[in-house]
């Protein structure tokens, strides 16, 4: 890979209100409508303009040089939402690569810009200009009506026609999953190459045949293990790496699945666990949440938790511990 | 349907109690969030399980390409690692840390909000070109992504739409992979040779499959047992069901991102307008009506042996000890009444399971 360029500078006059410098953490940003009063968030924009238009250059430098493996150049005016920037430079495209990890499976071309510094998810001005690229905000963003473009957001499509319909529901989550399956990323090419496929396939063969033993056994009468093990079982499987994996079988930001909320609760628990700082009830809490959460089967209403489930003991702490 | 009694025991409110009420009741269901109020739940009969007999689900096929991912993500796991320096570029095959808000047809997109979020900066089949796009973020500032929803999008209604998403990139970390076969690996490994190392990871998948078979055969029972049940839900029960979840999950995160009002409102309203949620929103109240009810039936109990299980699974994930675990449960009744919530949900479908007859899958 090519060196990557330097970034450009930043302004020798700080604007106003810009967000801080990155940091580990960054601090909660004061509400915006305090922190940056009109007069002010004007500067600021038309600063945000200039970085992201500086910033966009920068996206042409990186892209040219992660180009030649990972990404193609699509030459042309660089755009990002609202902001038109006027000039000429790349899109961000994939195409196959050397590396089997970004080999094929993308089509989609993707715009990207660079912000002038951290913490921007906190600013509302900056959020309507990601919410709706024809707002007041990114008017103010471009400081001129007339470099606006619209960006084809209108598309409007029916939503699924399936609330309240349990059946249908469950085929819809079935189909779904099937998407899934389908569009899995292709094998690790290089990675399959070079490891020894004869224990690979040996591996796989006997795992199969002990997942249909298994099966058999199921049929024939025996015992599923218990809900509260199977449950913790997929908890632990879904936490590993940081909720990684259900969030991948979510599809990542997908709405409208069933493991949907169980992927945000996933992020959610597992951030919490991550944090060393976190105290011991918030960590079981958390932990409480993976487990019920998680395994779709045993996922408990909110509403059913505020004392609704029949209890057979009048202490369960003092019952059991 | 039937009202639950006041909780406090039929004790008369103070003027300023009802007052704080009256003004909770006449704000945007998105701020009304302090409410723990318990709500009316339809009361239901038990559903009957006679003959009651479910298919087992089909495991799933383990094959080379199965064992070369998860041999690939331990190779991943087992790498050296730099962390980035702030303002130097995201590059391919890198672990980030960010923040994320997406953002498609004007408004937040549901489940779309993330925080600490860890995610390998690799091609994702679902989302193509986001994280192609996230080659050369600079660490520790915020970046954007457009990127057209391609027409296969498994959410019918974002298919072919503009997504635009902010980030902020916290960290990264590059990652120095090792060859597959190469001794370090395989010592960092400490599982024996590569056949051995693959050995291994036959075994986990096929406990995994039979794990995830067993779970789903599971589901497809509790579907029956809903499909049992006679029950009317109210939307307004519904919409409080999806309010309190969204409410834990993803507010505290926008909260923190100073999300003004109406763009909570719009938050909340992206769940409760997301017809699949409501769907499954449904199912799961029916479900613990159906399972509550099927309990007081059966004289469902709590076992010891069950509780010692779950407390100790619960430490496991907690990644607190087990004396921690019990001494907050006695410091908070809630997180007790919880984790006993939890408990008495297993038993009760532990005693559905018995009561099923499995037949082979079809």
């Amino acid at each position: 890979m090519a060196p990557i360029e330097p970034r450009p500078t930043a302004p020798s006059s700080a604007p106003t209100a810009r967000p801080a410098q990155p940091s580990a953490a960054p601090p909660p940003a004061p509400r915006a409508d305090v922190l940056a009063p009109p007069a002010a968030r004007s500067d600021r924009w038309e600063q945000l303009g200039n970085e992201v238009a500086r910033g966009t250059n920068g996206v042409r430098q990186f892209s040219d040089a992660v180009g030649a493996t990972q990404v193609r150049r699509t030459q042309g005016p660089i755009r990002f939402g609202p902001l038109e920037t006027g000039l000429t430079g790349t899109t961000v495209e994939g195409v196959n690569t050397r590396s089997a990890r970004w080999a094929g499976g993308v089509s989609t071309a993707a715009s990207v810009a660079q912000l002038p510094g951290a913490a921007y998810l906190s600013f509302r001005d900056v959020r309507d200009a990601f919410r709706n690229p024809s707002g007041e905000s990114a008017n103010r963003a471009l400081g001129s009506v007339s470099g606006l473009a619209s960006t084809g957001l209108n598309v409007a499509k029916g939503g699924l026609d399936l609330a309240g319909n349990v059946s249908n529901f469950r085929a819809a989550a079935n189909a779904a999953r099937t998407a899934f399956t389908q569009a899995a990323p292709e094998a690790t090419g290089a990675v399959a190459n070079r490891v020894a496929t004869s224990a690979a396939s040996e591996a796989a063969q006997g795992s199969s045949r002990q997942v249909t033993r298994h099966a058999a056994a199921r049929a024939a009468g025996e015992g599923l293990e218990d809900a509260g093990r199977l449950g913790a079982n997929a908890a632990r499987t879904a936490l590993q790496g940081g909720g990684t994996a259900v969030a991948r079988a979510a599809g990542r930001f997908a709405p409208g699945l069933n493991v949907a909320i169980a992927a945000a609760d996933t992020a959610a628990a597992a951030s919490t666990l991550a944090d060393p700082n976190a105290a011991v009830g918030k960590k079981v809490t958390a932990g409480v949440t993976a487990l019920g959460s998680i395994a779709a089967a045993t996922n408990i209403p909110v509403v059913s938790q505020a004392g609704a489930v029949v209890s057979t003991v009048s202490s369960f702490v003092g019952a059991f511990f | 349907m039937t009202s639950q009694n006041d909780p406090k025991g039929g004790g008369a409110r103070s003027l300023a109690e009802l007052h704080a009420l009256g003004i909770m009741k006449r704000m945007p269901a998105s701020l009304s969030l302090g409410s723990t109020e318990p709500v009316s739940l339809p009361t239901v009969q038990a559903p009957s399980l006679e003959g009651l007999t479910v298919a087992v689900v089909a495991p799933g096929p383990i094959d080379e390409q199965s064992l070369v991912e998860r041999f690939d993500s331990l190779r991943r796991q087992h790498a050296d690692r730099r962390e980035r320096l702030a303002g130097e570029a995201v590059g391919p095959d890198d672990e980030v840390l960010l923040d994320v808000l997406g953002f498609a047809d004007g408004r937040l997109i549901p489940y779309s909000a993330r925080e600490n979020w860890r995610a390998e900066v690799a091609p994702d089949a679902l989302l193509p070109g986001f994280f192609e796009a996230l080659v050369g973020a600079k660490v520790g500032q915020s970046f954007g992504i457009e990127l057209k929803l391609p027409d296969t999008y498994v959410v019918e209604s974002l298919r072919g739409v503009t997504a635009r998403f902010l980030l902020d990139v916290k960290a990264a970390s590059e990652l120095k992979l090792l060859e597959d076969d190469s001794p370090e690996l395989l010592k960092r490994l400490g599982l024996g040779t590569l056949t051995d190392v693959m050995a291994h990871l036959g075994d986990t998948l096929a406990r995994e499959r039979t794990e995830e078979m067993d779970r789903l055969t599971q589901e497809r029972v509790l579907d029956e047992v809903v499909s049992r049940t006679k029950v009317t839900l109210t939307p307004a029960l519904v919409d409080e069901e999806i309010r309190r979840r969204w409410a834990e999950t993803e507010r505290p995160m926008l909260i923190r991102k100073d999300f003004q009002p109406n763009e909570l409102q719009e938050a909340l309203e992206g769940w409760l307008r997301e017809p699949l949620t409501r769907a499954d929103t449904e199912r799961r109240l029916t479900l613990a009506l159906a399972l509550r009810a099927i309990a007081a039936r059966d004289h469902v109990k709590l076992a010891k042996g069950a509780v010692d299980a779950l407390v100790a699974d619960l430490a496991g994930l907690s990644g607190v000890s087990r004396q921690d675990l019990i001494r907050a449960m006695k410091e908070d009744t809630l997180l007790a009444k919880r984790v006993e919530d939890l408990a008495l949900h297993f038993a009760t479908i532990d005693s559905v399971m018995r009561r099923v007859s499995l037949t082979p899958p079809t």
